[in-house]
């Protein structure tokens, strides 16, 4: 189920890749486009707020969540800048070979 | 993180809080219950709206093969290293503070994307959903708090890695501004890989 699911997400995003390579989109349209973009997504922001309010659980636990978004950021943003640290010599090399 | 429209990040970020919390609000108080049955299947309706959207800013990006062929096939292992550093660092948070692994490891999978991440997990869970919007909109507010001083003390490649996915639009001139041409072109390449993983990894992860 969901494997099907991400295959959905990835076979939509190619399709819209493929229409926005296919370069046939005027200044005008894609003006538009942003625009919708822009609305769909504090439309979804907005929908995803209501399924927030109508849940005691989340709105009860307000500050414990904050504790938990502050703490697992921390920890994302620690652990990547390590991660990088480890390859960064081995790209930084192939960098300077292809000048 | 989003991309496309013109305006401003502040606009837009202002934008974004008031929409989730006047969606707050009408839950807290108008919303009929009723109606609360129907709330998945928009959240997938808009989903797919908005995968499509991000589909066709990244067609239209169509030279970025170009850029990564001459930076080195070797930078793509930085978006791949901020992706485990993440999902890693995000599943050792939950850890300590008591999170199952598949909810710390799919929110730390949002890579700074807010929006998608939270939208996306929100049709697991309302609190997820919510834990997952909080920890990505910090994320990025840290990243850009953290980039100059990262860039300075740690390494210019290092400075992209707090970025996550933003590092190809609100996180970009943060780094590029503290970094140099090579770097913002690594950066953008990052971003645009990060993202593409979002909606692969979020719901891998949810489901383990």
């Amino acid at each position: 189920m969901i494997e099907l699911r991400i295959l959905l997400y990835i076979a939509i995003i190619f399709i819209g890749a493929w229409i926005g390579a296919a370069g046939k989109l005027s200044g005008k349209f894609t003006d538009k486009l942003s625009k919708l973009q822009y609305v769909s997504l504090l439309f979804m922001l907005f929908v995803m707020g209501i399924n927030i309010g109508v849940n005691d659980d989340v709105i009860n636990g307000f500050y414990k969540l904050g504790l938990q978004a502050i703490v697992l950021s921390v920890f994302s943003i620690a652990f990547s800048i390590i991660a990088v640290r480890l390859v960064s010599g081995f790209v930084q090399r192939s960098r300077k070979d292809s000048k | 993180m989003y991309s496309g429209a013109e305006r401003t990040v502040n606009d837009m970020n202002a934008g974004i809080i008031a929409a989730v919390a006047s969606g707050i609000i009408a839950g807290l108080f108008l919303f009929p219950q009723y109606l609360v049955q129907y709330i998945g299947f928009i959240i997938d309706l808009g989903l797919c709206a908005l995968l499509f959207f991000v589909g066709i800013d990244i067609g239209r990006n169509k030279d970025i093969i170009n850029q990564i062929k001459s930076c080195g096939f070797r930078i793509l292992l930085i978006p791949v290293m901020i992706a485990m550093g993440s999902i890693l660092g995000s599943i050792a948070g939950g850890f300590i503070i008591g999170l199952p692994v598949n909810e710390s490891g799919a929110i730390g999978a949002g890579f700074g994307w807010y929006s998608l991440s939270a939208i996306i997990l929100s049709d697991y869970s309302a609190e997820t959903g919510a834990v997952a919007f909080v920890t990505n909109v910090c994320r990025e507010l840290f990243a850009l708090m953290a980039i100059p001083f990262i860039a300075k003390y740690i390494g210019k490649l290092e400075s992209i890695a707090p970025a996550g996915a933003t590092a190809m639009d609100t996180a970009l001139p943060a780094i590029s501004g503290v970094t140099d041409s090579r770097t913002a072109v690594v950066s953008f390449i990052t971003g645009v890989v990060l993202s593409l993983l979002v909606p692969i990894m979020v719901p891998l992860m949810i489901s383990l």
